[in-house]
Order: structure tokens, then C-alpha cells, then sequence
């Protein structure tokens, strides 16, 4: 995929793509983790930043995601 | 890094699909039935418990958690295969995928669910969940460590020149091992007010999606790499 330039002789530009890369995974493993932790976890703690207290009461993420959360075996009420 | 990580999502598209459509067809009427219980028990006991979401709502909600959660699995699978592959870029994308799946499955999945076997909805209370959560967790911690050993008892074992058959056996030992570690979690005290058969049909389906979704990942992503590779020696380029 580098080969095109590195073979014109552009160091910096297979450096930087690979940082580029690293980084993109990185931020790709966070958002999954965040992703894992709403469907099965969350009691409404990731929206009650912007929603306040209803987000624990009606706990909308757990409440959309229950069977989900059911049946491939997270606590649940 | 970026073609496994693409390779993964693309994979993990495919199982969150394949296990949201086996679960909304097979597991979705069962829980509804829990669900009906479940109501019908609080009725008698006088209780009005309003719900967030209909039922109808929270099939769709399942759909779109079985998909959220392919991907992301997906992702984390295509990000652990390429730091494998980068430490052993020989091995066969097929081989490769397989025994990552079925190590990951083992570990994220079926440790937990040995220990804390998954309850339909109706079973549960509320004020207990924080523990439970704690215990389904330190289970999953034990599970993943035991299935990064799996992995590396693998490894080593065959570097160390172990006939197959002793080294076969060392990994059971290793997954005896983790399961009954397990067991030191203190015990899931939440009655289980539904009938036997209702929860042996229930956990027999959540072992089926759980198989499916990781089995799919596995499968999809090895075809997937398979292919790329096949590809690259047709066009006789070097491995990335």
C-alpha cells in the first residue's frame, strides 16, 4: 500500500500514514469500548450528561438495548 | 492495521446481522413470553411498572444492539488480529482468525455464561444489579486472561516442540482451569421466579446467538483475509 512512496524516495509520507493508522485504531478500539459499555453496562450514566436525572430513571440505552442485553448475557433487571 | 480494521467492521457488520435476524426470529417470541410473565406477576402483586419503550420498539432496539455490538467486536477483533499478524505474519489468515474467534468466544463469552448463565427478562432485581454487574465483570476479567493464555499456551507449547496430543490437553487444562477459577465469585442470589423449561429454551438460545455472532466474525473476517491473500499472490506482491 506504501510502496508507491516510499519508493519516490518520501520517507516522511509512510511515517505519517502510519501514525495516521495508529491513531484511527486507536480511536476506533475507544468508540467499541464505549459501544460495548451503552449495550451492555450502562445504567444511564453516558447520557446523563446532557439529559440530567432522567437518564438513570428511564434509562433509555439500557431500556432500548434490554434484549439485546438479555439474551447474549449481561446483567440485567 | 487499517486493512484489518476495515476487514473487521465488514465482518462485523455481517454477524451483528446474521445474530440480530436469529435472535429476532427465535429468541424475540421467548422473551416476549418472559416479558408477558413478567407483567402478568407484577399485575397480581398489585405493582404498575411504566416501560421506557414498548415491546415493539425494543425488538428494533435489539436489532440495532446486536448490529452496534458486531461492530464493534469487529473492530476490536481487526485490531487484535493485525498486532498478531505483525508479530507472525506467516500464519494463515483462516487458521488465524479461527483460533482468535474461538479464543475469544471462549473468554468473553462462554466463561461468563458458565458462571452467571444468561436469564430471560423477569429475572433480575433491580437493586441487585450493581453487584451482579461487579461479579458478570470480574468473570469476564478471568475469562480474558485465561483466553490470552490459551493463546499463548498455544504458541509456546508448539515452539517447545510438545507432541500434539500433550499440548491438546495442556490447553483444556488451561480452560478447566479458568472455568473453575471462576467459581471463587460469590454465587448470583436473585430468585428465579419462571418455569425450568422457560429458562433452559432462553439460555440455549443466548448460547446460539453468542455462538453465531462470534462463530460469524470469526468465519467472515478468515474468508475475507483468505481472499485478500489468495488475491496478493495472484498479483505476486510481498505481504504488507
Amino acid at each position: 500500500m506504501n510502496s508507491a512512496n516510499s519508493s519516490t524516495g518520501v520517507l516522511a509520507a509512510p511515517v505519517a500514514q502510519q501514525a495516521v493508522a495508529t491513531l484511527v485504531a486507536i480511536g476506533a478500539v475507544l468508540l467499541a469500548l464505549v459501544t460495548l459499555y451503552a449495550v451492555f453496562l450502562d445504567q444511564g450514566q453516558l447520557l446523563s450528561p446532557v439529559l440530567g436525572k432522567v437518564a438513570a430513571t428511564a434509562n433509555y440505552l439500557h431500556e432500548l438495548a434490554h434484549d439485546g442485553r438479555h439474551l447474549l448475557g449481561a446483567p440485567c433487571h | 492495521m487499517l486493512t484489518f480494521l476495515k476487514r473487521g467492521v465488514l465482518a462485523g457488520v455481517v454477524c451483528g446481522l446474521l445474530a440480530g435476524a436469529f435472535g429476532f426470529l427465535l429468541a424475540e417470541p421467548v422473551m416476549d413470553r418472559a416479558v408477558d410473565l413478567e407483567t402478568a406477576r407484577q399485575a397480581a402483586a398489585g405493582e404498575h411498572v411504566s416501560e421506557t419503550f414498548s415491546r415493539p420498539t425494543q425488538h428494533v432496539g435489539f436489532l440495532v444492539a446486536t448490529l452496534a455490538v458486531g461492530i464493534a467486536l469487529g473492530v476490536l477483533f481487526g485490531v487484535l488480529y493485525g498486532l498478531l499478524h505483525r508479530a507472525d505474519p506467516e500464519q494463515a489468515p483462516w487458521q488465524r482468525a479461527l483460533h482468535l474467534g474461538g479464543c475469544a468466544f471462549f473468554g468473553a463469552y462462554l466463561v461468563p455464561f458458565l458462571r452467571y448463565p444468561a436469564n430471560p427478562p423477569g429475572v433480575g432485581d433491580p437493586g441487585t444489579i450493581d453487584a451482579r454487574a461487579n461479579s458478570y465483570l470480574s468473570a469476564l476479567a478471568i475469562g480474558l486472561v485465561g483466553a490470552v493464555l490459551l493463546g499463548l499456551a498455544q504458541r509456546g507449547l508448539t515452539e517447545r516442540g510438545w507432541r500434539p496430543s500433550y499440548r491438546q490437553l495442556g490447553l483444556v487444562a488451561v480452560a478447566v482451569l479458568t472455568v473453575a477459577i471462576t467459581f471463587a465469585l460469590p454465587d448470583n442470589i436473585d430468585p428465579i421466579p419462571v418455569d425450568a423449561g422457560l429458562i433452559w429454551e432462553f439460555r440455549l438460545l443466548s448460547f446460539a446467538t453468542s455462538a453465531l455472532l462470534w462463530g460469524g466474525l470469526s468465519v467472515a473476517f478468515g474468508l475475507l483475509g483468505e481472499r485478500a491473500a489468495l488475491r496478493e499472490d495472484a498479483c505476486n506482491l510481498s505481504p504488507v
